[in-house]
């Protein structure tokens, strides 16, 4: 029981790091590939939407405010059609409230933290991909700050959900299988070192009954120099405590 | 007897100090209207005043407009200004620069008999404020006027032809006598050695009295096209634009395409191309200074003189198909063209 | 016979384990390529399918107005910024109904004509599919590179065709892109080789390997006459010799007591169990987690401070990066002669529990912070728990040790730190490129609360503290420090080659190194990547140098030398501002340090012996410490105010400036003062 156990204390630890390091290196290849995923799908639909702005900002430099753009829900509702993915677009002013929109309404709470401040605020372009869908959006410049907005646009992360989970289809097997493996040749190696370990440790036990009943014949390198000096050392003592050493074999004295 | 005296001081006083204090607030201007708006006009209503009152009308601001018109005669403004005053008026709009001028008076050489020191001015179609000494730096006009500058920025300009074909050979005509035209072509000069092309500069011949000679339009434009320019450059010039018609046909009939900085010459006109401020948009602008003054939130010396934040692109597709000289790709796409 | 006992097994499971490790992920990474290389090549189909139509649109529109397609101008221009705006794509071109080329960019015409041309056709009938067309890469090169083409039609009038439009991309270079992963995954795998030694060395003490160095001590004992025994044995494993040497023991004592016929062995007090080295080296696990999770937000840590500088303080970003960092450098020192005291009475146990709740405190508020002065907070609280860790954690060693094997008990813990400075970087970097800058945070909360019930199960026994005297001496209360003040080789070794290296270290490597970097386009993974150099260079010339400082006795010239080229080393950044001379930064930085680290500690205590001989060198090796403590914390300050001044990439040549003034005004002055007996020169 004890060797087994003993086995097992050192094969968990072992196999629980190997584990964790292919788990942590499955999800880092996982992780690294929807980055570049997200990117490029972003990329792509940054390129629809700098469309989309350009034709609602002419309008816009001629003065007018956003919910006077006549072309304003044909733009939209035309760019929505064009792909099935996409959920919603929306043209907001600049109070933040949506003058033209297609697609599914949109609550306020789905907007990413801090939309309002970063877009309408400070007129920088959002880009996320939250829980439920891609979510871009991107202010729109008008003449006075009371005509200008934004525009925001969501895509569905379908595509992109079915895209990862053929990843993690592609990757689960494999790491399952170096787990495993991994699992079952820690195991087989530590068992086998560490009867490998018995052995030697066995051999120190063999030795020094040898040394202490003197039967041994030290050949140089089989030698394990310590336990001779300490025999000797307690033989050295008992005779100048004038008794000899009383010798027996292993667990008497 | 004591106390009568007495209570009289404290009445007198109080009395002055209210009406002090009154006087004060109103400088500043009340917080709610109807508000009276005063405008001197140039010569007449132009899109700009649509503009700008439209953005009142659009945010259900109420206010009255006074509108006059000078009809090009500056020397009606101080029987206006008068006007203005018995009124009470609580903002002055002007128009252009020579209005402006007379209404406000140049910087260092102020006269508070002649000219508005105590009610806000806005200004608008002021080529260059700088220029005309209204004010020395745009962030503040250290005084109680603000406005719009309708020039779009030289270099912009510049990059505009270059966005509709690049080009080597830039011709201008303008009329000299002009004080913003004469600065627009030294802008020219400038920045054509920086960018490295060839300008080549044709007045308009100026008669004894040093106006210019409408008869001489097909001529100066016969020895344009001789000198075979890429463009030619028609700027914020009055005379040009006045003879807009003439101008643009002509040059269209010897096929130059013509670049115009002013948007008068592209939609009444058949100039090609151009980079302008839209002037309902420069009304809209100059509109949200004056809301901001009315409403008591800023005073005009505080509120900078800007451009427009964007300008917008115009072609002329029906002149460019007549010239055969069609735009690059991009400006196609992001120009409004006209038909 | 150690080695037959426990040290070649102990070997054995070690290259086991880190072989496994390593084979099983490099396996992992070579196979995993192959399923994950083709998906990202349908978005990028979708991709180039948009942009082709919209550029197809936006010729039509043009075709619209009346301009005829052989009158188009510009598209060169156009297609050029497309393609410098849009990732991934190759080329692109226009060509007529028949598919002759009109324009490309990315790709010459001339050689797209021929493979477009004989595919035509089948364009023509499947427009908007992707399509592979082979290009020869060169004119008259037989190499061919295969593009997926996918075109649009350009419609005039949304109805007559009028041209068509290609674009085109490699999945080759996409998937390379991918497979930049590359370097992650070495750091991972490094990493997790260091995190799996650690844990493996902690479990095989634990279990094997100390109970039968326990045995081996035991033996040598006896060679030397001490015939004591230690309690009973705790394993199974050492149960067989363990019983054969108490027999023998017990036979010395009874011959003893039977020859002396009194009973002097019967006085012999049973020797107290051993704690020595095993329990030390389970501190070494503890000091892993938590010095890993301090350490795993280094390649960020300015960069996200940098973001909370919008909020309108009207403190600059620079100083916004520095402050916090600075506060936590300078809270962590000044309070760690509190916190030991506190560890002192209060126990080990509970000074690590305190540390490791602080410091979790102290991350979470980090990573939940939505206002600036809330992230100074949190700091300064993580501060004094790192410094409650770090103290519970040295004054233990300091507790089960004896001043002989100290050395070697303080050498396991720096070593540990030095093991988690090394891979903690790395790993938060990669992490942070997944999870966001907060997830690390959270994570490194994380760890710290594991630590936790591990700190129980270690510490438990032997926590409290043995030698309050040594203990107290170790942490180094500043008693004395007049005296030192006026040890003139102690004050300008202490202010003109440690302070400079320490502010060096902090300011360079740990504020301005991410700041340039980012700055630079660089991702927190690739900055830990940067990072890590200073570590593996440190960790491996340490002893090198060291060595060969003891052997030579030039430890005064190593010291200079180090840091002549840590402070060069920050220069050539100026002639070539890139990533590459950063990375040449940390390494003269790492070199550097290497170098003079350990021969400054010999050179410091031997100034303290000859110039201040009653104070104590523990006590005043802690107010060494403590000055360099301080050094330490300047340095974002300093950094910061620099970078403010001057921008990052000076203020890193700036800080190299005052490294290297510092260090030769310490050897000139060293150098022309008298030699003293046992003086610095004499080693």
């Amino acid at each position: 029981m004890n060797k087994f156990s003993l086995s097992l204390r050192i094969v968990l630890p072992v196999v629980a790091i190997a584990s964790f390091a292919i788990v942590f290196n499955g999800y880092l290849s996982y992780a690294k590939f929807e980055k570049h995923l997200s990117q490029v799908e972003l990329s792509r639909m940054r390129f629809s939407v700098d469309e989309m702005k350009n034709n609602l900002e002419t309008g816009l430099r001629l003065g007018l405010q956003i919910r006077a753009l006549s072309n304003a829900q044909e733009i939209v509702t035309s760019s929505a059609q064009k792909d099935r993915g996409v959920l919603s677009i929306e043209v907001i002013d600049h109070e933040g409230k949506v003058i033209f929109r297609s697609g599914a309404p949109v609550t306020e709470k789905t907007y990413p933290r801090g939309w309002r401040t970063a877009v309408l605020g400070r007129q920088k372009p959002l880009e996320t991909l939250s829980s439920d869908a891609f979510f871009l959006m991107i202010p729109l410049v008008g003449m006075t700050e009371d005509s200008s907005g934004a525009l925001a646009f969501r895509y569905s992360r379908d595509g992109h959900d079915r895209t990862m989970q053929g990843v993690l289809r592609a990757l689960f097997p494999l790491n399952a299988i170096a787990i495993a493996l991994s699992v079952v040749i820690g195991m087989v190696g530590v068992f086998w070192l560490m009867r490998g370990a018995l052995r030697r440790i066995h051999g120190v036990e063999q030795y020094v009954d040898k040394v202490v009943a003197g039967t041994v014949t030290t050949s140089g390198h089989d030698a394990l120099l310590e336990v001779d000096a300490a025999v000797a050392a307690a033989r050295e003592v008992a005779r100048v405590a004038g008794t000899p050493l009383h010798q027996s074999p292993a667990g008497g004295v | 007897m004591r106390l009568d005296r007495r209570r009289w001081l404290i009445a007198g006083l109080a009395g002055v100090t209210t009406g002090a204090w009154a006087q004060t607030k109103s400088a500043v201007a009340p917080t709610r209207g109807p508000y009276k708006i005063f405008m001197i006009l140039f010569r007449g209503e132009t899109p700009v005043e649509q503009g700008f009152m439209e953005y009142f009308r659009v945010r259900n601001i109420p206010v009255e407009f006074i509108v006059r018109n000078v009809d090009r005669d500056v020397k009606r403004v101080p029987g206006l200004i008068d006007e203005a005053r018995r009124l009470r008026v609580d903002l002055l709009y002007v128009w252009g620069t020579p209005v402006t001028v007379a209404v406000c008076g140049k910087t260092g050489k102020i006269d508070p008999r002649k000219h508005v020191t105590d009610i806000p001015v806005v200004f608008t179609m002021v080529s260059s404020p700088e220029g005309a000494g209204l004010i020395k730096r745009r962030s503040s006009s250290e005084r109680n006027i603000t406005g719009v500058s309708h020039v779009v920025p030289i270099d912009q300009q510049i990059s505009a032809i270059k966005a509709y074909r690049p080009f080597q050979r830039l011709a201008v005509m303008f009329n000299p006598a002009e004080s913003n035209s004469a600065q627009s072509v030294a802008e020219l000069r400038e920045i054509s050695l920086k960018s490295g092309f060839t300008l080549m500069e044709f007045p308009v011949p100026l008669d004894d009295r040093k106006a210019p000679l409408a008869s001489a339009i097909p001529d100066v434009i016969d020895r344009i096209a001789a000198a075979k320019p890429d463009y030619l450059y028609i700027g914020a010039d009055s005379f040009l634009a006045a003879n807009r018609k003439e101008v643009t046909e002509t040059a269209m009939a010897r096929r130059l395409p013509v670049y115009s900085a002013t948007e008068v010459m592209l939609r009444d006109g058949k100039a090609l191309f151009g980079l302008v401020s839209p002037y309902k948009s420069v009304g809209q602008l100059a509109a949200s200074k004056a809301s901001l003054i009315l409403q008591g939130k800023s005073r005009p010396q505080d509120i900078p003189v800007e451009t427009l934040p964007s300008f917008s692109y115009i072609v002329n597709m029906s002149v460019a198909s007549r010239i055969n000289f069609y735009p690059s790709i991009k400006v196609a796409n992001f120009a409004e063209v006209l038909s | 016979m150690r080695r037959q006992l426990y040290g070649a097994s102990a070997k054995g499971f070690f290259v086991f384990t880190l072989l496994l490790m390593l084979f099983s992920q490099i396996a992992l990474s070579i196979a995993s390529w192959p399923a994950i290389k083709g998906q990202l090549v349908p978005e990028l189909d979708q991709k180039s399918s948009t942009v082709a139509k919209s550029v197809a649109l936006k010729i039509g529109r043009a075709l619209d107005y009346g301009i005829p397609l052989d009158g188009l101008t510009g598209i060169d221009e156009f297609f050029g910024e497309i393609l410098a705006q849009t990732e991934g794509i190759s080329y692109l071109a226009l060509t007529r109904l028949d598919g002759t080329v009109m324009v490309s960019r990315g790709i010459e015409g001339a050689r797209l004509q021929g493979p477009l041309q004989s595919l035509f056709p089948g364009i023509r009938e499947q427009t908007g599919k992707p399509m592979s067309l082979t290009v020869p890469v060169a004119d008259r090169n037989a190499d061919q590179r295969t593009y997926r083409n996918t075109a649009a039609l350009v419609l005039q009038n949304d109805e007559i065709e009028a041209a068509v439009i290609h674009v085109g991309f490699d999945p080759v270079y996409a998937e390379r892109k991918v497979g930049d992963l590359r370097y992650a995954v070495v750091i991972v795998l490094f990493a997790s080789l260091l995190i799996g030694f650690e844990i493996l060395l902690a479990t095989l003490t634990q279990n094997f390997i100390g109970p039968l160095r326990a045995l081996a001590d035991w033996v040598d004992r006896m060679a030397r006459g001490d015939f004591r025994s230690p309690g009973p044995s705790e394993s199974a494993l050492a149960k067989g010799i363990h019983a054969r040497l108490s027999a023998l023991a017990a036979g010395v004592r009874a011959a003893l007591d039977g020859g002396l016929g009194n009973s002097p062995a019967a006085g012999m007090t049973e020797l107290r169990a051993s704690p020595l080295v095993k329990d030390v080296i389970m501190i070494r696990i503890l000091t892993f987690l938590f010095m890993f999770a301090s350490m795993l937000s280094r390649p960020f840590l300015p960069v996200y401070l940098k973001g909370f500088a919008d909020d309108g303080l009207g403190l600059s970003p620079e100083l916004a990066a520095s402050l916090p960092i600075t506060v936590y450098l300078g809270v962590m020192a000044l309070s760690m002669p509190y916190v030991g005291r506190w560890s002192d009475s209060h126990g080990r146990q509970a000074g690590f529990v305190l540390g490791a709740i602080l410091m979790a405190s102290g991350f979470c508020g980090t990573a939940l912070a939505d206002n600036f002065w809330l992230l100074v907070l949190s700091r300064a609280v993580e501060g004094v728990g790192y410094a409650s860790l770090f103290m519970s954690c040295q004054g233990y060693v300091v507790d089960n040790t004896n001043p002989e094997n100290r050395s070697r008990g303080v050498a396991t813990f720096v070593s540990a730190i030095m093991v988690s400075e090394v891979s903690a970087p790395a790993v938060g970097g990669v992490l942070a490129d997944s999870l966001g800058f907060r997830g690390v945070f959270i994570v490194a909360a994380a760890l710290a609360l594991i630590s936790v019930p591990v700190a129980y199960r270690i510490l438990g026994a032997g926590s409290a503290p043995r030698h309050p005297a040594s203990a107290k001496a170790a942490r180094g209360q500043p008693e004395g420090l007049v005296a030192l003040m006026r040890n003139a080789r102690f004050v300008l070794i202490a202010l003109f080659a440690a302070i400079p290296a320490k502010l060096l270290h902090s300011g360079f490597l740990i504020f301005l190194t991410p700041v340039i970097l980012s700055k630079f386009g660089s991702s927190p993974s690739e900055i830990g990547r940067f990072a890590i150099v200073y570590g593996i260079v440190a960790l491996l010339a340490m002893p090198v140098f060291s060595n060969l400082a003891d052997r030579y006795r030039c430890h005064f010239a190593f010291v200079v030398t180090g840091g002549v080229i840590a402070g060069a080393g920050m220069l050539p950044v100026l002639l070539s501002p890139q990533p590459a001379t950063v990375l040449l930064g940390i390494l003269a930085l790492g070199l550097g340090q290497a170098m003079s680290i350990s021969p400054q500690l010999t050179l410091i205590t031997r100034a303290i012996q000859t110039g201040s001989p009653d104070t104590g060198s523990g006590s005043a090796l802690g107010v060494f410490r403590l000055i360099e403590r301080v050094g330490g914390a300047l340095g974002p300050l300093l950094a910061g105010v620099l970078t403010l001044k001057l921008g990052p990439v000076t203020a890193m040549a700036g800080l190299g400036m005052v490294m290297l003034v510092s260090i030769l005004v310490c050897a000139v002055v060293i150098s022309t003062q008298p030699r003293e007996k046992g003086g610095l020169h004499a080693a």
